[in-house]
């Protein structure tokens, strides 16, 4: 039997009550890891085309990997998967804290949730034991009152995911929160537990999954902390987080400034450093993990006295991107997004895409409520964010995403800054143009880590891979080859599931992986097991409808930038996207993977589905 | 792409991701040499060292112009028993055939402790020749400043300035010009293991200085100091550093231009220099340093005019995105009652001073004319935006504004701020 696993996902059946559980097989669990390769693997047959993400029918999966609860540094995370409301694909997104854990000692691997209860419920693991609570008291609370307050009910030692009211209102870019404001921000899966009336997983227990190797795993730990603390980028994350990229950022014009049209902009008065100068500000830490990247800032502020981590995409998001400087408005917005369960990147776009609209006459102070909108107003900003969790007036349209508002208001949907429609994340792709193939072919739409490519041009080597530095706006044969490599391997990271923060080598990831599950492999096996589960994601999107054409960038991303980092550089997108298609085996007219390579990968189901 | 190791695209990217601010605070050193400072200076550095060589062989470098100074320094250390040679042939902005045959004669003297005594030129003279001397097998051109050289197995580097601008005595640069370039270019080899084992801060050295040259080598001194305090790799250390070379060249550089034997006025300004070396050195320069390194080739102005003419406009650049001139405003004592006019007071405090000295303000004022700028406005740029230095701006800067700067210096363009 495989270790690292219980072998067990939770079903439930919100609709029904019903409870029960999903086997894992050796043979699933070895081809697929666990985290969003199991997940794609246990999904593909439910989610169709038909299927709208908000419907009792819909399936969402709580997912962990052979690595949570082992004691792997940097692996307390769990995934959140299913069809995304924003987009109608594939949906994933990860979030770390000490939830994932928790979630793992209940005794099972996932929890997957289909139905809708009939009032508001959260769902209470303990240890194996299930039950499925009222929830009524909690609907209508910010994601902070619902922790505490099933924290209160149950016990203070258990951890909790749960919804705001954007998810309880089915804003299309709701988050689901946990550990205070720990994320699982991308792709609406808080509007999707809304939608089923679940306002949180409360979970706790004491069931460690058996280890393979246990000694092994000991001797690797050790390694492993060593490669953590030698590595600069350990100490730059335990310092500042990933705030203290941004002013870094606007050298290479990576950081997007009034929707995506500038890269210039006050980052020193935002930037990591300001943070700590301004506040006082303490660690924290994942279950496990000797980084710390998480941070406590004592706030002070609105009534406020502790916010949560400014990471970088939300302080680029919902700051220099909305024309703000104002590190206060920064952390307030982020604490409102947090509280209410909003993803702070598509937050941050489709607010700063109504600004673009504002600015270029589309939304007027009528069509607003009211509301002017220019670059930089904070109160603005602050009162917009409220509507849309509301879905009052305008903020009915921006609850939708930045695809929807496009359509809704007859704009040309180029300037609608999202991929497949997930808001395109705040890594510029005229600064690094690989980042460019990263937003067209991630699995989940516009997604920054899917590979995190930019940080190779940025001085990261994967020796084991061949994988180095070269120049960031070089578009070379070689260069899309070493991208594909590094998007099986962040496949890999997310099936595990593991921190890509995590500086761990590559060699001391794939021996922790045979310790851990007893499966013996070997780096390329890593390739391999990368190369599947990108497929057959990229089956599902196929079933779900995405079309060789959505594979594109708006254009408001692909327009020459005037001045900075990145000024003149527009990724060819068309011509990555080629050799893309031929290392990958997928057929470049309609983006469908190539029936031979399925078959090679073992996806001999999807083969014959996508080709029949 | 360019053969020069911090040149390369690649390499620069790296240095790009680690010279912000944050990683300053991640991990920052500061090195300097022991450091002699006096009119008694060269003896008290001769006495301090001579007991720390075992072939007791003392190579001095300098220039055919300056060698009566070199022998000053000999005549100290031939009375300790210290044999020694001096090698006059260091040519201004030294070329890339420059080195070798200094080393060579370092390698035949069997030299143990290497002095420079002269400006830049000879100062980096010394050091690349060190660095073949003790390494033949390096090409200087290829440094890596990550990596380790292995200096200081065969001498150490004394440097002794004859002038009060390039910090060189105290930094780990190096300028070099290579003449294979059309027109030639300059190119900096940086490495910690360059910065110089002592210094010698005597103003025995600087009193005859010409007006001029006591003017542009000042000009460079202030653009060290006003360029690192503005750029956000500087930190505690270099900042204020940076501040009291400021406040000493603003209160004595129009002394020591009305009375050039000022010894007092000349030890403050000597100071200033090394002050303002140590910093840049530790702390980053940005965009006077890759703007003049361009403008001083392409043009043949003197080095510290070059850099120097870019300061009101590279602190008015850098406010877009930075208000660390509000610091500097604050430290230089300015009315900061509104802060909305500081940049102006800032910008205008130096614009002010250079009119004061004599220094030119705009590119017109360096003879340069309209026809001539447009003409060079595409290497200048493509040299500037390549300058290492380019990488420590803290505003970001495509080649589009490069020529967008050189022309606003040509027309003296500071907005609301100039005159």
């Amino acid at each position: 039997m495989i270790r690292g696993f219980h072998g067990k996902v939770l079903k439930i059946n919100l609709s029904t009550g019903s409870v029960g559980t999903i086997e894992l097989s050796d043979d699933v669990l070895k081809a697929f890891v666990g985290g969003t390769g199991l997940a794609a693997a246990l999904l593909y047959d439910h989610l169709t085309k038909d299927l709208d993400p908000l419907s009792p029918d819909a399936p969402l999966l709580f997912i962990t990997g052979p690595f949570t609860a082992s004691k792997v540094p940097s692996s307390s995370r769990y995934a959140i998967t299913g069809k995304s409301p924003l987009t109608g694909i594939w949906g994933e997104s990860t979030s770390g804290g000490h939830f994932p854990v928790a979630l793992k000692l209940t005794g099972f691997d996932g929890i997957l949730i289909t139905g809708r209860s009939p009032k508001p419920v959260y769902i209470w693991i303990n240890d194996g034991e299930v039950k499925i609570k009222d929830a009524s008291d909690l609907w209508g609370l910010t994601t902070y009152e619902t922790q505490a307050a099933i924290k209160e009910e149950l016990s203070k030692d258990v951890k909790v995911a749960c919804i705001g009211p954007a998810g309880e209102n089915l804003v299309k870019y709701a988050s689901v929160i946990n550990d205070e404001g720990r994320a699982a921000g991308r792709c609406g899966f808080g509007a999707v537990m809304g939608a089923k009336n679940l306002k949180a997983i409360a979970v706790s227990g004491s069931k460690e999954p058996l280890i393979a190797d246990l000694g092994k795993v000991t001797e690797l730990v050790s390694r492993a902390l060593k490669e953590i603390e030698s590595s600069p980028f350990t100490h730059s994350l335990r310092t500042y987080g990933t705030a203290g990229y941004i002013a870094t950022g606007m050298s290479f014009g990576d950081v997007p400034a009034k929707y995506f049209q500038d890269s210039i902009f006050p980052a020193y008065k935002i930037s990591g450093l300001a943070l700590r100068e301004r506040y006082y500000i303490r660690p924290l830490a994942c279950a496990g993990c000797p980084i710390a990247c998480g941070k406590i800032i004592y706030f002070n502020k609105y009534g406020i006295e502790k916010v949560d981590t400014l990471e970088y995409e939300s302080q680029a998001a919902l700051g220099p991107l909305c024309g703000i400087d104002d590190l206060d408005t920064i952390l307030y917005l982020n604490y409102l997004c947090n509280a209410y369960g909003l993803d702070t990147i598509s937050t941050g776009v489709t607010i700063a895409f109504a600004m673009y609209l504002y600015e270029r006459g589309v939304l007027t102070k009528e069509k607003l409520g009211g509301l002017t909108l220019r670059w930089g107003d904070g109160g603005a900003v602050v009162e917009l964010l409220h509507r849309i969790i509301r879905r009052e007036g305008i903020g009915a349209i921006l609850a939708e995403g930045t695809r929807v508002v496009a359509k809704k208001l007859c704009v040309n949907p180029e300037e609608a800054a999202n991929v497949k429609g997930l808001e395109i994340p705040m890594h510029d792709p005229r600064a690094f143009t690989l980042q460019a193939l990263t937003y067209a072919t991630s699995s989940r739409g516009a997604c920054h880590l899917r590979p995190d490519y930019y940080f190779v041009d940025q001085g990261l080597e994967i020796p084991e891979l061949s994988i180095k530095p070269s120049h960031r706006f070089a578009l070379t044969p070689e260069k899309v080859e070493a991208f594909v490599k590094l998007q099986n391997i962040r496949e890999v990271y997310d099936s595990l599931i593991l921190c890509k923060f995590s500086p761990i080598s590559l060699t001391t990831v794939v021996a922790f992986y045979t310790a851990v599950t007893g499966i013996k492999v070997e780096l390329k096996d890593f390739n391999t097991l990368g190369k599947r589960i990108y497929m057959i994601k990229r089956c599902i999107n196929v079933r779900l409808g995405m079309r060789r054409e959505d594979e594109k960038l708006p254009k408001i991303v692909l327009k020459p930038l005037p001045r900075g980092g990145a000024a003149g550089n527009v990724p060819n997108i068309e011509k990555l996207l080629k050799q893309f298609y031929n290392i990958r085996g997928i057929d470049p007219e309609t983006g469908k993977p190539l029936k031979e390579k399925l078959k090679e990968l073992g996806l001999m189901k999807q083969a014959n589905d996508l080709w029949k | 792409m360019t053969y020069w190791h911090l040149y390369n695209p690649i390499v620069r990217q790296a240095i790009q991701s680690m010279c912000s601010s944050e990683g300053k605070r991640v991990i920052s050193t500061f090195i300097a040499p022991r450091i002699f400072i006096g009119y008694a200076a060269t003896q008290a550095f001769a006495l301090s060292v001579a007991s720390l060589f075992k072939r007791r062989r003392a190579f001095i470098v300098t220039d055919p112009h300056i060698k009566v100074l070199a022998f000053s320094v000999e005549k100290i250390l031939k009375s300790l028993d210290i044999a020694t040679k001096v090698w006059d042939k260091v040519v201004p902005e030294p070329p890339t055939s420059s080195f070798k045959p200094c080393a060579e004669a370092m390698e035949e003297f069997g030299t143990d402790l290497i002095v420079a005594v002269g400006g830049g030129s000879v100062i980096d003279t010394a050091k690349v020749a060190w660095v073949l001397y003790e390494r033949p097998d390096v090409d200087f051109r290829l440094i890596d400043p990550l990596k380790p050289l292995g200096l200081r197995r065969k001498a150490l580097l004394a440097a002794i300035p004859t002038t009060s601008g390039t910090g060189s005595e105290v930094t780990s640069v190096a300028v070099i010009t290579d003449e294979s370039f059309k027109p030639p270019r300059k190119f900096a080899v940086i490495h910690p293991e360059l910065v110089p084992d002592f210094a010698v801060i005597d103003p025995r050295f600087v009193v005859g200085m010409p007006k001029k040259l006591t003017l542009c080598t000042a000009l460079d001194a202030l653009a060290h100091a006003v360029d690192c305090y503005l750029t956000h790799a500087s930190f505690e250390l270099t900042e204020a550093l940076a501040v009291k070379a400021i406040k000493i060249i603003l209160r004595w550089l129009p002394r020591v231009l009305k009375r050039p034997d000022d010894v007092e006025a000349r030890l403050r300004m000597h100071l200033a220099a090394t002050l303002a070396g140590l910093a840049f050195s530790n702390g980053g320069i940005g965009l006077t340093h890759s703007l003049g390194h361009a403008l001083g080739k392409v043009f043949g102005i003197h080095h510290g005019y070059a850099v120097g003419v870019f300061i009101p406009y590279i602190i008015k650049f850098y406010s877009e995105v930075s208000d660390k001139y509000l610091e500097l405003a604050e430290e230089l004592g300015l009315d900061m009652h509104d802060y909305s006019s500081a940049l102006g007071h800032l910008i205008g405090t130096f614009t002010t001073f250079f009119k004061e000295v004599g220094a030119p303000l705009t590119l017109k004022e360096l003879g340069i004319s309209e026809e001539a700028l447009k003409s060079k406005l595409d290497v200048l740029a493509e040299y500037a935006f390549e300058d290492p230095c380019t990488l420590f701006s803290p505003r970001p800067i495509s080649t589009e504004e490069i020529k967008q700067l050189f022309l606003d210096a040509m027309y003296g363009r500071l907005g609301d701020w100039g005159d």
